[in-house]
């Protein structure tokens, strides 16, 4: 080799062995287990973002915007319950426990959900007396693992909502880590503290959907048959696990898209389970239409809702109502730009941080330290939330009074176009500047070839 | 006292019945031909005493807090699931997930219980005459169980605090469930409990609990982890 | 886009002509839209007859497709006459076979051959093109009846042809139509739930669907009123339109306004349209014309017609 100065090799990075798949091998060569972490999928899934409006022009009338009516009442639970829970807009809050955030996050949710006339609901570790307090309608999780399950608070709630999985995550449970389990939260879980909580799959009481038919019985027996009974499910099998649900007597599904985040999952479980967000809402309407259900059971679709642009889009493929979790938690101050120094001792920024599992949230949502919560102060924090969702609400109006409706649950899969082939062939909306279904086109051909087939 | 037949009713016209009884201030009721009907007496507050003449399906006594409850034949699936408090006698057998996630009173089964007995206890008194089927006490994480028979495969895997005592064979522990040697405290518990009961305390119980290795993750114990997940 | 007309005879026993003058408002509108005009008229009941008007088309000989109808009718029941007229088969029977399977025999197996209208006195003639067309083809200056309603179409989002004029027959219901001014914006979600519970639909037009939706209300024993209240609720979008039954007529205007209408009243008859200048070009006596309001039901019924719609399964 001679002496002078090296010439400087372009660098060359392999598409398969990424830095971030090379810095994963090497800290799980460190760690021994499996990595855990909040937040969301790192992966681009086809999404809402594929589809745009084709609003009203000349061959339909659009309404005046601010000037003619654009209903956004909702009712959810018209199937079987006496008092069925009545949205004034049609986004609610989704569960989320109090473990996994901390008390004002929880309050701050609950009061606005209050004061926008929507739901909230408690989560994997049963419900805090302040959100009861703080809220007017309350949607109380049975989940698996049934910690802090109380049925003096089932019979105080508004809805029930039976937990089958999560978008995140679906086929696995809720996970805690130590460094979350205060003496607080283990009381109420019934848990040594420190431990890292790792919650069940499956229900302790009832197995399979022939035990659900029971199960949905007992609750509405201990409630009187007053409350509707959600079952929420992870996008998976959705056509399948929608017709169960349904005829398991459920009165509304809460459905659950790959999108969603959580605050402590195993890493690989976010970007490679889960169905996305949009053909999950499509399968649902499918699986309802062929089972002649659609209308009598609603479906609340949750899983990556940004803006009321999301909502329109989930309500115009066939959606209810929506529920928002991240878009909530980043209104109360999730990722903002303060508290740097903090950001960077877990070894990230605002606007990357996903490390809701370390309990070290520099912005008071998903701690159990009280330094960190005091960081969270309820009523501006319960002002954000408010004003996302109505401003939410208006961006659907203007949606929904551009494309012609006097209410936004007359926005149809009509009203849309799809931007690529992918969401074309997964919706059935025709591609921008055609007006052929492509769903329909591949399902005939399918059909003559499996007769050919046998 | 009043007694009342079941025959005709559905489980709905049932509890309504009991509800509206319990209102009026009885305190003992008896129920004539469940013929093992799901969902009987569940989200039961009130402090009453019912006696069942016959067999109950899922769910019987689920939810309760306060009421005693005897079912004089056998039980579905998930008797008196979550119980808060209260105290429930099976004369007879008891299918899966007997005592599901009961946080408080104190559950007593005669014959034998079937799979996942205690499944998720997070208080309470559970005591089976007979046996238990496979994964009893799976993820209990406080209470007590009793179980003067034998117990299936995967005794209480994946405990937290609590305490199983079984009086028969054990076919196989649970992951991260290991025996240890009772205290007197133990004993005083075994006696007073079976007594009440009106079971035999002559056998010579054994106790498992948690060996605490899987309630944080750690790359040490790898086989255990390995087999944990 | 489209120009709507109605005219009904309030007297007892009162009937007087009703092609004229229909066609006359028609000719008027036309200036509304030419993609297609049509008629539903109401014309002298026979006891024990039904009369369809049965629309001829595709590339087959005219007389020859109309052989095999009038046979097949036979098979059923009793032809008491069949007149064609250009491409429509106009067919007098009786059967005791519900409309539905009437409908559906009469067309057989000629993809070409479309039942437009089935009813005791409901005859439906419309038409890609201009009114005279009608005037000129099917002789329907003459037609005198009870009461009619009528159409001008520009088409806004389903196909030009014949199929998607109006009036719509809420087929299977007998005797009952409805034209449309508008464009719903919840057809294909309301569309669909309705399929979902089986009821076919035989145009991708969203005024077919008002039809069949009043009548399914219609044939469950609700009013005609409530009827149209609901629809008021329940249909998104833009609409005025009149809905004919054998009783009368019924108007029902949206929310918004958005669609003209004009009625003209006298004890002895009432006349609707979408422009004043149509009512004043066919009827040549003094009258006030008013301009319903938003959200307006309105019905008017003729006396002396049976108010109970035929039921649907029920022999003729």
């Amino acid at each position: 080799m001679d002496s002078g100065p090296v010439e400087r090799e372009v660098l060359r990075h392999s598409p398969i062995w990424t830095p971030a798949v090379i810095e994963d091998i090497q800290v799980k060569a460190e760690l021994g287990h499996y990595r855990i972490r909040g937040f969301s999928t790192w992966k681009r899934v086809p999404c809402f973002d594929d589809l745009v409006f084709i609003p009203s022009t000349l061959s339909r009338m659009p309404l005046e915007g601010y000037r003619e009516q654009c209903v956004t009442r909702t009712v959810v639970g018209t199937r079987h319950a006496q008092e069925p829970v009545v949205l004034e807009t049609p986004i609610t809050i989704t569960g989320m426990s109090f473990g996994a955030l901390s008390r004002n996050a929880k309050v701050a949710l609950a009061r606005a959900a209050t004061r926008l006339g929507i739901s909230m609901t408690t989560g994997d570790g049963g419900m805090l007396p302040a959100e009861r307090e703080a809220s007017k309608t309350m949607v109380y999780q049975v989940l698996p693992s049934r910690y802090g399950f109380n049925p003096h608070h089932l019979k105080q709630a508004e809805a029930i909502e039976i937990c089958i999985g999560q978008g995140a995550k679906p086929g696995t449970g809720g996970i805690l880590l130590g460094e979350k389990v205060s003496e607080e939260i283990a009381n109420m879980r019934e848990l040594p503290p420190g431990i890292d909580q790792r919650s069940p799959v499956r229900h302790p009481d009832w197995i399979g959907p022939d035990d659900m038919i029971i199960k949905i019985e007992e609750l509405r027996e201990a409630t009187d048959w007053q409350v509707p009974v959600y079952v929420k499910l992870g996008a998976s099998h959705v056509a399948d696990d929608v017709k169960l649900a349904a005829k398991a007597g459920a009165d509304a599904i809460v459905l659950d898209g790959m999108e969603a985040a959580s605050a402590a999952s195993p890493d690989i479980l976010f970007d490679h389970t889960g169905m996305p967000t949009m053909p999950a809402i499509v399968e649902a309407v499918r699986a309802l239409e062929e089972i002649g259900l659609l209308g009598e059971v609603q479906v609340i679709l949750s899983g990556g809702i940004r803006n009321g642009v999301d909502v329109a889009k989930a309500l115009a493929l066939g959606a209810d109502a929506v529920s928002i979790g991240t878009a909530a938690l980043l209104a109360l101050n999730c990722n903002k730009a303060i508290h740097l120094e903090d950001y960077h001792k877990l070894g990230t920024e605002p606007g990357a941080c996903h490390h809701c599992h370390t309990g070290r949230c520099p912005v008071g949502i998903t701690t159990q330290d009280p330094t960190l919560m005091a960081r969270l102060e309820v009523d501006a924090a319960t002002e954000r939330v408010v004003n996302l969702i109505n401003t939410m609400t208006m961006e659907l109006q203007i949606i929904a009074r551009a494309c012609g409706k006097s209410n936004v649950h007359d926005l149809e899969p009509e009203d849309l176009r799809a931007l690529t082939l992918e969401a074309a062939l997964i919706t059935g909306i025709p591609l921008v500047g055609t007006e052929l279904n492509l769903r329909k086109v591949l399902e005939k051909l399918a059909g003559g070839e499996t007769e050919h087939f046998g | 006292m009043t007694t009342r037949d079941c025959a005709g009713l559905t489980t709905r016209e049932i509890n309504v019945i009991v509800r509206e009884l319990a209102a009026t201030g009885e305190t003992e009721l008896c129920l004539r031909n469940p013929e093992a009907r799901h969902n009987l007496l569940v989200g039961l507050f009130a402090h009453l005493r019912v006696r069942l003449e016959g067999s109950a399906g899922y769910f019987c006594a689920g939810m309760i807090d306060g009421p005693e409850v005897v079912i004089d034949g056998n039980v579905g699936w998930s008797v008196a699931e979550n119980m808060m408090s209260g105290r429930v006698t099976v004369a007879g057998n008891a299918g899966s997930s007997t005592g599901a996630t009961i946080r408080g009173g104190t559950l007593i089964v005669h014959g034998n219980a079937g799979a996942r007995t205690g499944i998720a206890m997070k208080g309470g008194t559970i005591v089976v005459g007979g046996n238990t089927g496979y994964m009893t006490g799976f993820m209990m994480q406080r209470g007590d169980m009793i179980i003067c028979g034998d117990a299936g495969e995967a005794l209480g895997d994946s405990m937290y605090t609590g305490r199983i005592f079984v009086g028969g064979k054990i076919a196989e522990l649970g992951n991260d469930a290991v025996i240890e040697p009772l205290t007197d405290d133990d004993q005083a518990f075994l006696s007073v409990t079976l007594q009440k009961a009106g079971l035999d305390n002559g056998r010579d119980f054994k106790k498992v609990v948690s060996g605490r290795r899987l309630w944080n993750f750690s790359k040490k114990e790898m086989g255990l982890w390995i087999q944990a997940l | 886009m489209c120009g709507l007309a109605g005219l009904l005879y309030k007297q007892e026993r009162g009937e007087g002509a009703l092609g004229a003058p229909i066609l006359t408002m028609l000719d008027v509108l036309g200036s509304r839209g030419v993609d297609g005009t049509g008629v539903a008229l109401y014309g002298p009941a026979s006891r024990d007859r039904m009369v369809a008007r049965v629309r001829l088309g595709g590339s087959d000989d005219r007389r020859a497709q109309a052989d095999r109808v009038v046979q097949r009718a036979a098979a059923i029941g009793r032809v008491a006459s069949a007149d064609v007229q250009d491409d429509y088969l106009r067919l007098e029977m009786s059967s005791n076979r519900d409309a539905a399977e009437l409908a559906a025999a009469i067309e057989g197996p000629d993809l070409g051959v479309l039942v437009f209208s089935l009813g005791q006195r409901m005859e439906i003639v419309k038409q890609v093109g201009p009114a005279r067309m009608l005037r000129e083809r099917y002789g329907l200056d003459c037609f005198r009846g009870t009461h009619g309603i009528g159409h001008t179409r520009l088409a806004t989002e389903s196909r030009v042809d014949v199929a998607h004029c109006h009036p719509f027959w809420a087929r299977p219901f007998p005797d009952i139509a409805v034209v449309h001014n508008g464009q719903l914006t919840n057809y294909h979600k309301m569309r669909r739930r309705f399929e979902m519970r089986g009821v076919r639909f035989y145009t991708e037009n969203d005024s077919e669907f008002i039809a069949i939706y009043l009548a399914h209300k219609l044939a469950a024993g609700v009013s005609l009123e409530d009827a149209m209240k609901d629809s008021l609720e329940e249909l998104d979008g833009t609409f005025t339109y009149l809905v004919s039954t054998p009783e009368g007529i019924g108007l029902a205007r949206d929310a918004f306004a958005t669609k003209p209408m004009v009625i003209a009243e006298t004890d002895q008859w009432v006349a609707l349209a979408s422009e004043e200048v149509a009512l004043r070009r066919a009827i040549r006596e003094p009258f006030d014309t008013e301009e319903p309001s938003a959200r307006t039901i309105r019905v008017w019924r003729h006396p002396g017609v049976a108010a109970a719609l035929t039921p649907v399964g029920a022999g003729v």
